[in-house]
């Protein structure tokens, strides 16, 4: 009888733990603000989670300084990008001078169960994450960090430290929280933006629209034009334009669910009463120009850092799949006026586009499609294929992926090889 | 894992389980699928190397990893475990020998002046320190390490640190170069390595250039000694020794074999061989466990006691060591060495010669008994003159005379140089580096190219079966199977085509001369 107890298939039975990876901690500092011992705490600009004791904070800081320190021994101008340890993995990152940003993720494990009520062996799987996509991660929080708050030289510049940890602790409580690291790949490392296929005719008819809109509305600095998610133009820096693209894709869009979608009775369907010429609305800014109390007040984005460091309002305003983004330079004082002439000259032609644009779009899918998988095939024939059948799951932002591998493909044939290959190991 | 494949070989040699491969197996032209034990070089009895199928047990822990429970009590019995205490001394004195004669010496002495905080000191391509767990330097490649005490202090601080929080380091990842740290209580170790070399490379050889020490030392003599007093000055007993490790680093960046776990033979024809190791057998005395018959890193022959066999990390590590001390060339040499991978405990005495003078030709008779120098002495005149009466000395002179062969041979013209590992066996072959890699500089390029295969195929969690690479100057294509390992490197005109014909070709052509590229009969005692 006893034999039946410790059987084998028993202790198989018990189920092995899988524990994806997941932020430890995060933090930032400046070894300059501090210099002297008992000072140490002062370097410390930002630390997640809050709670942790000062002590612990200090020594996490005070490691990664000796890391830094120590790498210089060898190369005096590049310091340590990474650390790895069994149980966890550091990255580093200095985006400004003294600057540095620092991310612990924990490793991805495995717990295996133990009989005899021993504790479970843990597994450290220390192979499976990748620098490269953890620490485009963190770059990727700093350049989101900027476009809303701007350096952080100058916000030391504005109101010195204690302006820059209150501005650091508003954005990182909330944005840290949207990192979702268990779902990070290769596509975080390219940021890449995906583009809308179009043709010609309907290309020609956005650009004309936004020409006349610019025309009209001379405020207007820069305009972007988006469909389902996808670019169509942006007259923005490309850098400022991925990382925009990001926040819009990923944060501002998802927040608006389709009140188009919604049924006439659901709640989630606006106030349009009197306005039924279109389907315009903002996405920023007042939640409804009848009310007469609302504050006009739009967010403000940093754009252009490295020279002319402009601050801009940024209008988001969308009708139906179509959505526009106005940036204004942030001296302007914007009206409930302004507001209303921009709804008055916009809505009625955005919606027009969109629905041209979602007519174009279905004529041309099938054909678009096919274009892009056998332009795909006549470059690397199983590579693509693979790759292909490893994205699938994500359509929409896939095929432009792709696309953008094939023009690296083209032009610089030996590396795109190595690019192909590197993403089907990751994914 | 290591303990494992021990046993099975040991088994197998007490002819219970022993598989031997009939003639008629050995097919022609092979084809890829071949089975462990089929494949071209594979040995015709039993394998004559403790070697293992990967290289996992470099990674696994080295202390009682090498030998059966029995079989190390067999071992101590006979005696081993009484040399425990002396060889210290002694070793030390033949170090310091070695660096008096050695040709070594001003070169080292170049490196050890350099200033650490030069450029030049920086742009080295690998750094290599050893340290104490009391953060006392032990070893550095470049620089004297009186001027690096404070850098290991600082690494030592990190890996304690670390360890404090329950965690272990690995390595520190920057733009273009890695630092990789390694703890073998009471030792650890440091790499610092620019340009592509993956962590887990630079972790293997740092693994190497501890194994290297315990050869000196002995593990338990180590651990004695730290045991004692934590703040030793360990350098006191590896002094003059500090050039072994700067030829094993050397070794590991050109050398294929250890990156494969795997030995080289020098071509010779299959009768000139047999004739040579029958010589080398019938030379035998009674304390003898091994007779090697080297030609550089390269393996003539081998005669092994029944019940023991060499592992292939022992035998670079011996090679290494009878080819960097000046001192071998000049008179017989006597000298204790302990093999971490049979017996990390205790020592062997070895008597080293080079029989033939003018040929890199060295004579390694491996005994435990530390009076046998005369007995083994004798052994050495016992065997030159049967290779006379014999005549099997005109092959092995001219075998020794062109110790490598052109690529050209096999006759794919795309094909500039490949490494054929015989798995069962543990020997690999390779041609001669010509043409585009004649430089330095070029061969260790195209070595950290296989590195970065290898890295590949033997992934810890995602392993490949084959692969090909492409880079504007070169096509590389490696495959692995449960017989063989195979790395090719092709022109840039190479295409993928060419490689899996070439693939075929190769092993027919391998077949076919595999009794001269292969140690086929290993003999025992």
């Amino acid at each position: 009888m006893l034999c039946v107890f410790f059987s084998p298939r028993m202790a198989s039975g018990m189920q092995e733990k899988q524990y994806t990876p997941s932020l430890l901690s995060f933090f930032i500092y400046n070894p300059k603000f501090g210099p002297r011992e008992g000072e140490e705490e002062k370097k410390i600009l930002f630390y997640h989670p809050s709670e942790l004791d000062k002590n612990e904070k200090i020594r996490s800081v005070g490691l990664c300084e000796a890391i830094v320190q120590f790498t210089r021994t060898f190369c005096p101008t590049k310091p340590a990008k990474s650390l790895h340890t069994q149980k966890n993995r550091q990255i580093f990152y200095e985006p400004e001078e003294h600057f540095w940003m620092v991310m612990v993720v924990r490793n991805p494990m495995i717990e295996k169960p133990n009989k005899d009520g021993k504790p479970p062996t843990i597994e450290y799987q220390e192979d499976e994450i990748l620098d490269s996509v953890y620490g485009a991660v963190l770059q990727q929080c700093y350049s989101m960090y900027k476009l809303f708050n701007g350096t952080f030289g100058r916000a030391m510049e504005a109101g010195g430290v204690e302006m820059l940890t209150q501005k650091l602790e508003k954005f990182f409580y909330r944005y840290l929280q949207t990192l979702h690291l268990q779902s990070c790949d290769l596509l975080d490392v390219f940021g890449g933006i995906s583009f809308f296929p179009l043709d010609k005719m309907t290309y020609l008819k956005i650009q004309s629209f936004v020409n006349r809109v610019e025309q009209s509305l001379s405020l207007i600095k820069y305009t972007a034009f988006l469909y389902n998610d996808q670019l169509i133009w942006s007259g923005l820096e490309q850098d400022d334009m991925r990382i925009l693209y990001k926040y819009l894709t990923t944060s501002l869009f998802p927040r608006h669910t389709e009140p188009e979608l919604a049924g006439r009775d659901s709640p989630l369907r606006p106030e349009v009463a009197g306005n039924l010429l279109h389907y315009g609305r903002f996405l920023t800014g007042p939640a409804s120009l009848k009310d007469p109390d609302a504050k006009i007040r739009f967010p403000r984005i940093f754009v252009n850092t490295e020279d002319s460091y402009e601050e801009l309002h940024l209008i988001v305003y969308k009708a139906m799949s179509a959505a526009v983004c106005f940036m204004i330079s942030a001296a302007e004082d914007l009206t409930r006026e302004f507001c209303e002439q921009l709804d008055s000259l916009v809505g009625p032609q955005l919606t027009l586009l969109a629905s041209d644009i979602c007519e174009q779009y279905n004529i041309n899918r099938r054909i678009s499609g096919s274009v892009l998988i056998s332009l795909t095939l006549r470059q690397t024939p199983r590579k693509c294929l693979a790759l292909l059948a490893l994205l699938s799951s994500n359509k929409h932002t896939i095929g432009a992926h792709i696309k953008r591998n094939i023009c690296y493909f083209d032009s610089q044939r030996s590396q795109a090889c190595a690019l192909f290959q590197y993403s089907i190991y990751t994914i | 894992m290591a303990a494992d494949v021990d046993r099975q070989l040991w088994e197998s040699t007490n002819g219970s389980l022993s598989i031997e491969p009939v003639c008629s197996d050995r097919a022609d032209s092979p084809a890829p699928g071949l089975v462990s034990g089929t494949e071209p070089g594979a040995g015709q009895e039993t394998a004559m190397f403790a070697h293992t199928e990967s290289f996992e047990d470099l990674t696994a822990d080295t202390e009682g990893a090498g030998l059966e429970p029995q079989e190390r009590e067999a071992s101590l019995q006979e005696g081993r475990g009484e040399d425990e205490e002396e060889p210290r001394e002694e070793c030390a004195v033949i170090g310091r020998q070695q660096q008096e004669g050695g040709r070594e010496g001003g070169v080292r002495d170049k490196d050890k002046d350099e200033d650490v905080t030069s450029d030049a000191w920086r742009a080295h391509r690998k750094h290599v320190f050893v340290l104490s767990e009391a953060g006392k330097p032990i070893y550095s490649r470049y620089g004297s390490e009186e001027a690096l005490s404070s850098t290991m202090g600082v690494m030592m601080a990190l890996v304690s640190f670390v360890q404090s929080g329950d965690n272990t380091i690995r390595s520190i990842q920057g733009d273009g170069y890695r630092v990789v740290f390694l703890r073998r209580s009471p030792l650890v170790l440091v790499g610092v390595s620019r340009g592509s070399q993956s962590a887990g490379q630079l972790l293997r050889e740092l693994q190497y250039v501890y194994l290297g020490i315990v050869s000196l030392l002995s593990a338990t003599q180590l651990q004695r000694v730290f045991a004692h007093r934590q703040s030793y000055d360990l350098r006191r007993l590896l002094s003059g020794s500090e050039h072994l490790t700067g030829s094993l680093l050397r070794l590991l960046e050109r050398d294929p074999g250890p990156l494969l776990s795997a030995v080289a033979c020098l071509p010779l024809p299959g009768p000139a061989r047999d004739r040579v190791s029958a010589c080398l057998r019938q030379a035998r005395a009674p304390p003898l466990t091994f007779s090697l018959l080297l030609a550089g890193t390269r393996l003539v022959s081998l005669v092994r006691r029944r019940d023991l066999h060499l592992h292939h990390l022992d035998l670079h590590l011996l090679a290494n060591m009878a080819a960097s001390c000046s001192a071998f060339r000049e008179a017989e040499g006597w000298t204790p060495v302990c093999l971490p991978k049979l017996n990390a405990a205790g020592f062997f005495h070895a008597h080293v010669s080079f029989p033939l003078p003018g040929t890199p030709l060295c004579l390694l008779l491996l005994s435990t008994e530390r009076e046998a120098f005369f007995e083994l002495s004798a052994c050495k005149q016992r065997f030159l003159e049967l290779l006379h009466k014999r005549n099997a000395l005109l092959g092995l002179q001219e075998a020794l005379s062109c110790p490598t062969y052109s690529v050209a041979l096999v006759g794919v013209p795309e094909l500039r140089h490949f490494v054929y590992k015989s798995r069962s066996s543990g020997l690999y072959t390779s041609p001669e580096l010509e043409g585009p890699y004649s430089s330095d500089e070029e061969q260790e390029r195209l070595m950290c190219l296989y590195q970065q295969l290898h890295s590949r195929l033997h992934h810890p969690t995602r392993p490949l079966s084959s692969i090909y690479h492409t880079t504007h100057t070169h096509n590389l294509y490696a495959k692995v199977t449960s017989g063989f390992e195979l790395y090719l490197c092709f022109s840039a005109l190479g295409t993928k085509a060419i490689a899996e014909a070439a693939v075929s070709k190769l092993l027919k052509w391998i077949r076919k001369e595999e009794d001269r590229l292969f140690i086929l009969n290993p003999l025992t005692y």
